[in-house]
């Protein structure tokens, strides 16, 4: 008995049950009520664990549990990127930030890669992704401001290995039609959810797109028209997730 | 036979655990690295309360998400859910955090002002600050909406409005900072942590409309437990040449806050 307790106990046989004559599992928990208590993951000692968030004195508040690597639970949530830096996508070190159109553009319509993220997968998945991004929009890339009175679009969305179904889409307009008007600091934001199908290392794109002339997408109008677009000029954020 | 150990066995481990106690228990190993370790690439862990039969939370169909109460119990959560929170904890959820005539007797909707005066080129002022609690460690999502309403002169005084500088484009933006220290104020490295950036741009001529358009922000930031303040910010740019007066929040608002897991 003395050895029982000093040392690791060893239950090696097909399953263990307990309230069971019949484990069915490893650990089978035979009981229409009773379940499995784990010290470690209550609020007492794990600091993910808020225990009584709606302070009604309840066991009535709930936290999502994981497992990690080796199969222990965990209730702390690691992602592929929480989003919570500052600045996620400088534009000082991002080449392809900018997207100008000019009058010469044959369908209205101009779209820029801004960045690319790598996501590798073991399974099929959900990839969410939340963004906040920022932008100007000038006449030039000399910051000259609009003046004709005309409406710009400015679109920003997400794609998966270059494929053509774009998700998470957000657009804005702009016009102006007095040299003293601001032309920054606005701001697209989304969420997407996007299909992984397979394992694999996969490329998520972001893409920024301008568009100033009624005829884009095949339509009549007229000559496009000069618009320059520099993409995340202020604090922009990025979340991913896996699911 | 077979069923004749097992019942010897699981009767030894019920004394075991419930009178003496003992360090660690290994399920299928011989050199278990946890309290309860079930080794073995096919087994698991079997909790009969959780099944459909027992647990109307389980539908016997899709998987269900478990979750540990605060005592460290595995749950599918309150069945009843009767004044409790269900999985996903919201912190806040009010669906007008900024009033809508701080002003009165003004009746106007303008909610909470922003200025910018002649020779200004840009104005932030704070238009709502927002107490929270976070329980634990997490990572918290804000979500919020914001109306706007957009005149040339100054909302606080209440009508007649006038337009903003027709055809002049001026842009607005919403954020907030974290008072992480609880001194009240947002100072050292809280000035420039911004979280939930939004901004968007306004311009008309003859006949526009002057409101309301929405900002819909969502921010993610990091926070051990602990009570904070939340400072919701309006800013207004425009050319020094002109006078904008912008309402943040004289409609209907909305603000989200809940642990992001």
């Amino acid at each position: 008995m003395y050895f029982l307790l000093a040392g690791p106990m060893v239950l090696a046989q097909q399953g263990v049950g307990i309230g069971t004559d019949a484990p069915q599992q490893a650990l089978h928990i035979g009981s229409s009520t009773g379940t499995v208590r784990v010290e470690s993951l209550n609020s007492v000692n794990n600091s993910y664990n808020g225990g009584d968030a709606n302070g009604n004195m309840l066991v009535d508040d709930f936290y999502p549990l994981y497992v990690d690597g080796k199969g222990d639970f965990r209730l702390d949530l690691e992602i592929e990127d929480p989003g919570t830096g500052l600045d996620e996508l400088d534009d000082a070190s991002l080449p392809n930030s900018e997207v100008t159109i000019t009058d010469a553009d044959a369908d209205g319509i101009v779209t820029t890669t801004i960045t690319t993220f790598s996501v590798t997968t073991t399974r099929a998945s959900i990839l969410e992704v939340k963004y906040n991004l920022s932008f100007d929009v000038y006449e030039d890339n000399v910051g000259t401001l609009i003046t004709d009175d005309l409406a710009r679009r400015i679109r920003s969305y997400l794609t998966i290995n270059g494929q053509t179904r774009e998700y998470g889409p957000a657009t804005k307009c702009y016009s102006s039609g007095v040299a003293s008007s601001v032309a920054q600091r606005m701001y697209n934001s989304s969420t997407a959810y996007i299909t992984i199908p397979a394992a694999g290392t996969w490329t998520i794109s972001l893409l920024g797109a301008v568009s100033s002339d009624i005829r884009s997408g095949g339509g009549p109008g007229g000559p496009s028209l000069d618009t320059h677009v520099e993409f995340a000029t202020g604090d922009d954020k990025i979340l991913m997730r896996l699911h | 036979m077979e069923i004749f150990k097992m019942k010897k066995i699981t009767l030894f481990l019920f004394l075991c655990i419930g009178v003496l106690g003992f360090g660690q228990v290994g399920i299928g190993t011989v050199n278990p690295q946890q309290e309860l370790h079930v080794a073995g690439s096919n087994s698991t862990l079997r909790v009969e309360s959780l099944n459909s039969i027992n647990n109307s939370l389980n539908d016997g169909v899709n998987l269900s998400p478990v979750f540990v109460d605060s005592d460290g119990n595995l749950t599918l959560g309150d069945q009843a859910n009767v004044g409790g929170n269900k999985p996903i904890n919201f912190l806040i959820d009010v669906g007008d955090f900024i009033a809508d005539d701080p002003y009165s007797p003004i009746i106007l909707g303008t909610g909470s002002v922003v200025n910018s005066p002649l020779g200004s080129a840009m104005a932030v002022d704070t238009i709502a600050t927002v107490a929270l609690v976070v329980p634990q460690d997490a990572i918290v999502e804000v979500k919020y909406g914001v109306t706007l309403i957009i005149t040339g002169n100054d909302l606080t005084l209440g009508c007649p409005c006038f337009y903003h500088t027709y055809d002049e484009a001026i842009t607005m933006n919403t954020y907030f900072k974290v008072d992480l220290n609880g001194n009240g104020v947002i100072d050292g490295t809280e000035v420039t942590n911004i979280y939930g950036q939004k901004g968007q741009y306004y311009e008309t001529n003859f006949g526009g409309s002057i409101g309301y358009p929405y900002m819909n922000g969502q921010g993610y930031l990091e926070l051990p437990a602990g009570t904070y303040t939340l400072f919701f910010y309006g800013e207004v740019r425009d050319n020094t040449g002109s006078y904008s007066s912008v309402g943040f929040g004289g409609a209907q608002d909305y603000l989200k806050i809940r642990v992001y897991n």
